[in-house]
């Protein structure tokens, strides 16, 4: 499903496939998105930002941000098998505008501010104009990722265990 | 007014008395005994007095009349002149909250959304918007809180919830209610 509103802020977005995958909210933004979270806005300014890391709107800061969530920086947006991948858009002053994310498909997903999320074939399209160039790749290892999911929840599921022993004690 | 001037040449029915601007009858006629005068003068001087009694309750009530239509008017002016801003600051948050959204609602940097000219002049209509923006943050139609913020001077949000829109504005919403905002 094409929208001329979006070809219309974003005018690279007609040379390439593209796809609505959700309605409009402000719930969450782009940053949020390309970290997996839909419940939050990421920014450094006036919105979620992970603890100890500098409130600034540069790139190292975005970086470091993402390096709370297992990414390092890559040289390209290559599909790698194990891999996912990330990418910071700054504007003609180097200022954070954008990430997207890939998805295993080699394809890309974006929360476009506001609007939608979209998957888009290429990050040209959302290049130019508003979001300027993605400049900054960022990786990590899905399997990592995974195990870290896992462990997450043994977590979790630990202290579940110990909470009910705990009531069930006091009782 | 002019039957109270008229009666202050009678001696001594009643005395003028000027008070903050307003002049009132001071009523002095049983302070001088009428065996002290002629009966016919007497007699004539009461009937004019009477009349001019007559006339000054008269000008007295037009006056207090008068007095309470400016009061009226006066009244009615504010009201209007309230809603009137009011309607227009609703007006004015309208047409610049529509720009707002359409100049930056494809964007992310929550910091290009709130330096927006549109969004610093809706902070710019300070504490008179600010029943629409709490109205706004209810429906979760935007992000108002900077704006709350700015006009404000509080800031109810934990650093936890930074972000989350529900919470966030759960919580402005909740410091609304204990000042009686909403």
């Amino acid at each position: 499903m094409s929208s001329p509103y979006l070809e219309s802020l974003f005018q690279n977005l007609r040379d390439g496939r593209y796809e609505i995958k959700s309605h409009q909210t402000v719930n969450y933004n782009c940053i949020a998105w390309a970290a997996t979270e839909t419940h939050r806005k990421w920014w450094p300014v006036g919105a979620y930002w992970p603890p100890n890391v500098p409130r600034e709107e540069t790139v190292p800061a975005f970086i470091l941000a993402f390096a709370t969530r297992g990414y390092e920086q890559c040289d390209n947006g290559v599909l790698e098998d194990g891999y996912e991948k990330v990418v910071i858009y700054v504007d003609s002053s180097q200022t954070p505008t954008h990430m997207a994310r890939q998805l295993s498909s080699g394809q890309w997903t974006s929360k476009l501010g506001d609007l939608e999320d979209i998957e888009h074939e290429t990050l040209r399209q959302l290049e130019e104009g508003h979001y300027g160039r993605a400049i900054q790749y960022l990786k990590r290892p899905v399997a990592n990722h995974k195990r870290a999911g896992c462990l997450t929840l043994i977590a979790r599921g630990l202290l579940h265990s110990i909470w009910k022993v705990s009531i069930s004690s006091i009782r | 007014m002019r039957n109270l001037q008229k009666l202050g040449r009678y001696s001594p029915p009643l005395q003028l008395v000027s008070s903050g601007g307003i002049v009132t009858a001071k009523e002095g006629f049983f302070d001088h005994p009428i065996e002290k005068k002629a009966e016919p003068a007497r007699f004539a001087e009461a009937v004019e007095y009477a009349r001019n009694l007559s006339s000054i309750q008269t000008d007295v009530r037009s006056l207090i009349e008068d007095y309470a239509r400016q009061i009226a008017e006066q009244f009615v002016a504010v009201q209007t002149q309230t809603q009137t801003r009011s309607e227009s600051v609703a007006h004015k948050f309208q047409e610049l909250s529509r720009q707002w959204r359409t100049e930056t609602a494809h964007l992310s940097s929550v910091t290009k959304q709130v330096m927006h000219p549109s969004y610093q002049r809706i902070i710019g209509l300070g504490p008179a918007v600010l029943p629409i923006l709490l109205q706004e943050v209810r429906q979760q139609s935007g992000y108002w809180f900077w704006a709350l913020n700015a006009i404000t001077g509080e800031d109810p949000v934990p650093p936890e919830d930074l972000g989350d829109v529900p919470k966030m504005s759960g919580a402005w919403l909740n410091w609304a209610r204990q000042r009686g905002l909403i």
